[in-house]
């Protein structure tokens, strides 16, 4: 059973998983996990290419052609409102679209995003008609922000980047979905294992983000197919609607018509 | 009086011809094929006018690709 498709700015898809093309151990494992994980959008990036790296760049562009999924290039590695817009209209000339993951790093130890420089930079995209993805913090009045500026979408950490620890403060999310029930939300990085999407999605995220789970695994086919199956089926146990958690046991056979000396107090 | 001029093409300080433009210097050493982006001074030039885009001393000219990403 598949969970019901989603609208991400007006385009619908079936997948709640997005997936990196970053950090595989060759072009052809990263086709394969791409292709097991079913995602129809990947993230992708550009750099200054440099004559001898031509070839591979080619390469890399015929890759995700053949892929057919929808582009969601980042501003990964900026750390200044200038670099990250300057970087997005780049990419929206490059890989023509006007989607774009913001990320504007504020602290080179733990990667995480400067939410003055993010809001920022997303002010003045928006206002040049970009679709913006903001790889954001989980503090709840900074999402309430991003989503006053006409972000549709917003990217939450579930935990640092490349670090594999799952979410960190499962409340913190858990209170922006609350609080923002329209906005289509995805945790995006931090992500290790398919259990840590699960709960994401149980919580009532709409989608996951994640490169460094899959690529970094030893068999990163096999396990882009055990995160497909896992945010498929916490989606699914999303919408069927999870039991509330109680303080007291309840039988779950029923005790009526039962012999009398089974009967305990 | 010298026929060249100092530019800079992705970082690195690199000598080309009076009058070069964007075209020329694609065309040159630097043979670029598929996709990607040419940037001068910070600003995108379109495809359609690399041929009348003049370099000038001391440009900024970066050529930008798609890599992978997370």
């Amino acid at each position: 059973m598949q969970a019901s498709p989603w609208q991400v700015y007006g385009t619908e898809l079936h997948s709640r998983l997005f997936i990196g093309t970053a950090l595989y151990s060759s072009p052809q494992v990263m086709i394969d996990a791409i292709k097991a994980s079913q995602a129809q959008v990947i993230t992708v990036s550009l750099r200054r290419q440099m004559p001898a790296q031509a070839a591979s760049s080619n390469q890399f562009w015929q890759l995700i052609q053949e892929l057919d999924c929808h582009l969601l290039p980042n501003t990964a590695g900026c750390y200044s409102v200038e670099e990250a817009v300057k970087t997005a209209r780049m990419a929206r000339e490059l890989f023509e679209t006007d989607w774009i993951k913001l990320e504007v790093l504020g602290d080179s130890y733990n990667l995480q995003p400067d939410p003055f420089a993010l809001v920022e930079a997303t002010q003045i995209l928006i206002a040049e008609g970009f679709k913006v993805f903001p790889y954001c913090t989980d503090d709840l009045v900074l999402c309430q922000k991003l989503a006053d500026l006409g972000c549709e979408v917003l990217m939450p950490w579930g935990a640092p980047i490349g670090t594999g620890q799952g979410l960190i403060n499962p409340y913190a999310l858990e209170t922006i979905r609350k609080r923002l029930p329209e906005l289509t939300l995805l945790v995006d990085a931090g992500i290790g294992k398919p259990s840590d999407a699960v709960q994401a999605m149980e919580l009532g995220y709409d989608g996951i983000l994640l490169n460094t789970a899959v690529a970094e695994a030893l068999e990163p086919t096999q396990m882009a197919s055990a995160f497909a199956q896992a945010i498929n089926a916490g989606r699914l146990a999303y919408e069927a609607g999870v039991m509330p958690k109680r303080d007291n046991a309840k039988p779950s056979t029923p005790t009526l018509d039962q012999p009398i000396w089974q009967q305990h107090g | 009086m010298p026929d060249t001029i100092d530019i800079v093409v992705n970082g690195e300080l690199t000598r080309v011809k009076i009058g070069s433009t964007v075209a020329t210097l694609l065309s040159g050493e630097r043979i670029m094929t598929g996709r990607f982006l040419v940037v001068v001074n910070d600003e995108i030039v379109s495809k359609s006018t690399y041929p009348e885009t003049r370099l000038n001393i001391g440009d900024r000219v970066d050529i930008m690709s798609a890599i992978s990403g997370g």
